[in-house]
């Protein structure tokens, strides 16, 4: 056996138990989604059953699910937009202007993510009441881009410094705008960067709970504040549980899937920026 | 032309008769008006839900149904009540009453409209604090003994009244090598535990509060601890990691041949899909020493004091504890669970015998159930004995220990 095969064939053994590691409760949850209560908790585990659709069936209509999948998704779409715009203006402006506090305010950026989540409830929660965004769309968009925009301007920072500054100093000289250096030249190079911020502020406001369940109510509440809610005060129901986790997974997954090659590329690029 | 006259006068009077009778049931106050309600969400609001619509279609009042899980309700009634929310209505838990009384509307000069003689007085109990009436109960939950007939049969005992009988019953059905356990309990840190432990030694005549003080250290006390601590023995092996759930899961599995349950985990017991020994389960009280005290958790509605819609709030408190809503909610065909209606005409009706075979022990239990102290401070007591019972169990301390810390806990948080 070669070297390089070798090593191939001992990464891909240390990698069997990373991945059965990762995949097992994704795994235990599929299959708990088509199984009956008593099959779900037989002893020993039943591996093979009959599979049914109970309880998808119970989440369908026992809840106004897809009104709930509208929400999380005009939510999460609205905060990636809106995470994605402010932090390449920010981030564009951070790479490349440089004032007497900038370094400051870039730090100032980030200590906002230094919080604990907790703690920001209650004064969102007097905010948005007394603007009268309780149970909006726009409360809970204002709130999340909040949370990701750190992340995007951090992140996208290191792709725009990299963009070479001669490049965008040609395209002015043939009479391009500053903003059209941005749009024409700079996002495009940092492609792979804004898939990687797009996705992390997709996954901060599809899966978040706290803020879905304080300010939220009965319009604009969100997918995960739904699952919590089958867990009763007379137990969890397990089975509608996971056929509602099934489903919230699904976009996330196939998302990923789709945009797989510059998550990969994006976040090769972000390891080893300055 | 005089006939046309007199049938366009009847003719209108009748459109009129015909626009108003949906809403003839509110009073006109009540009319048009819409109500949110602060709900938990889950099987109680796919209940609710399904019978919203009569309601609306016959006052007229709309309901905006803002639902959370369990575990975040309180808290989120309390951050809307404390900040001048936005809640009508409050579906809440009775040991939430005291802590939110000074949010709710007092309702004892509206309670004197209802049929009250028709409430399980306990229940009704369950909505007031330091003599006012904040709240109607609608949902009223109590601890059973649940036991496998079928193994009682075979073995020729009789369903246990006393703490000694459950330890004898539970010991002659024990029998691990066949995955047999004597009793379904929780050992765990889990909230259950230490409401088993305190329902043992309240049987036995202690309080967890007596005149304003942590006084579960007693001799009273120490044989309800012992019995319960007995009585772990016969349980299945992994009840230290055991919640309300995996009591209805050793159950439903026909693991256990006997459990003490709240009421609410009993009909998933009897659903054909859900449990393998449904039909071969019997209900009766939990067990008596010097007295019977099965615990009391009764789900009540209130109405926000600064609710700009309280006639109409009144109105859906009134339906949502009526004998209407009682009677669909009992036969609302869901496996998982039920609302049980606080009525003794529902829980006596052939009909509701027939669809929760546990309601006459859910209605002798709760004409007799304790209730849990009635203080602000209580969720904080409640707390610290989860903690020290699942000290107590994991073996961290001995018993003695842990009702010397239990009682300087609920001391320290009553600042005696």
């Amino acid at each position: 056996m070669k070297p390089t095969r070798l090593r191939a064939t001992l990464t891909g053994v240390a990698l069997v138990p990373v991945l059965v590691w990762t995949l097992f409760p994704i795994y235990w949850i599929t299959t708990a989604s088509f199984k009956t209560e008593l099959a779900l908790y037989a002893k020993p585990p039943q591996w093979l059953f009959t599979p049914i659709l109970d309880n998808y069936s119970r989440v369908l209509t026992n809840i106004p699910f897809f009104q709930y999948l509208k929400n999380s998704l005009v939510i999460a779409i609205g905060t990636t937009l809106g995470s994605l715009v402010l932090g390449t203006l920010a981030g564009y402006g951070f790479a490349r202007f440089h004032f007497r506090a900038s370094e400051a305010v870039r730090f100032l950026v980030l200590v906002t993510r230094m919080a604990p989540r907790m703690v920001l409830v209650v004064p969102y929660y007097l905010m948005m009441q007394r603007l009268g965004l309780l149970d909006t769309y726009t409360g809970l968009l204002v709130a999340y881009v909040s949370f990701a925009l750190p992340f995007s301007i951090w992140l996208l920072i290191g792709f725009f410094v990299d963009v070479p500054l001669d490049v965008e100093e040609a395209a002015m000289i043939d009479g391009c705008s500053r903003l059209g250096v941005l749009l024409r030249i700079v996002i495009p190079i940092a492609a792979p960067g804004l898939v990687v911020a797009a996705i992390f502020a997709f996954l901060v406001s599809w899966n978040e709970f706290l803020f879905a369940l304080i300010l939220s109510g009965v319009e604009a509440k969100t997918l995960p504040v739904v699952i919590a809610g089958l867990n009763t005060d007379a137990g969890p129901l397990y089975g509608e549980m996971s056929a509602a986790a099934v489903m919230v997974m699904l976009p996330n997954i196939v998302m990923t899937l789709a945009l797989q090659r510059y998550l990969v590329k994006g976040l090769t690029l972000g390891a080893v920026k300055g | 032309m005089r006939i046309s006259r007199s049938f366009a006068g009847v003719a209108a009077a009748l459109l009129v008769v015909l626009a108003i009778a949906p809403a003839a049931d509110a009073p006109a106050s009540a009319q048009g008006k819409t109500i949110t309600l602060s709900m938990l969400a889950g099987y109680k609001e796919d209940v609710l839900r399904a019978n919203l619509p009569e309601f609306e279609k016959k006052t007229g009042i709309k309901i905006v149904v803002d639902a959370a899980p369990f575990g975040d309700l309180y808290k989120k009634q309390l951050l809307s009540l404390s900040t001048g929310g936005r809640y009508d209505v409050l579906f809440m838990d009775e040991p939430w009453i005291p802590p939110l009384s000074e949010f709710l509307l007092p309702l004892n000069e509206r309670m004197k409209t209802l049929d009250t003689a028709d409430f399980i007085p306990t229940t009704v109990a369950s909505g007031a604090f330091q003599g006012t009436q904040y709240a109607v109960p609608v949902d009223p939950n109590v601890q059973l003994l649940v036991y496998r007939k079928d193994l009682f049969e075979q073995k020729g005992l009789k369903p246990p009244a006393t703490w000694d009988e459950l330890l004898a019953d539970a010991r002659a059905l024990h029998d691990p090598a066949k995955q047999q356990y004597g009793i379904a309990v929780t050992a765990s840190s889990d909230i259950q535990t230490a409401l088993y432990m305190l329902l043992a030694m309240w049987s036995y005549g202690a309080e967890l509060v007596d005149g304003g003080k942590g006084s579960l250290n007693s001799a009273a006390g120490k044989k309800g601890g012992e019995v319960f601590l007995e009585l772990l023995k016969y349980t299945p092996p992994n009840v230290k990691s055991y919640n309300f759930a995996d009591v209805n899961k050793a159950v439903q599995l026909g693991q256990a041949a006997i459990a003490i349950q709240w009421a609410s985990g009993a009909k998933p017991m009897e659903d054909k899909t859900r449990s393998s020994v449904a039909g071969k389960l019997g209900y009766t009280q939990v067990p008596k020493a010097v007295r019977q005290t099965p615990m009391r958790g009764v789900w009540t509605v209130g109405i926000a004091k600064n609710s700009a819609n309280q006639d109409a709030a009144w109105q859906f408190a009134t339906w949502l504890s009526g004998r209407e809503f009682g009677q669909a909610a009992v036969t609302f065909p869901s496996a998982t669970s039920a609302i049980h209606s606080p009525r003794f005409s529902v829980l006596k009706d052939p009909v509701t015998k027939a669809a929760l075979p546990y309601a006459d022990a859910l209605l002798a239990s709760l004409q007799i159930t304790k209730e849990r102290p009635r203080l602000r401070e209580y969720a904080d007591i409640q707390e610290n004995l989860r903690v020290t019972a699942g000290k107590l169990t994991a073996g961290e301390l001995t018993l003695e220990a842990a009702l010397k810390e239990i009682d300087a806990g609920t001391n320290r948080i009553l600042g005696k």
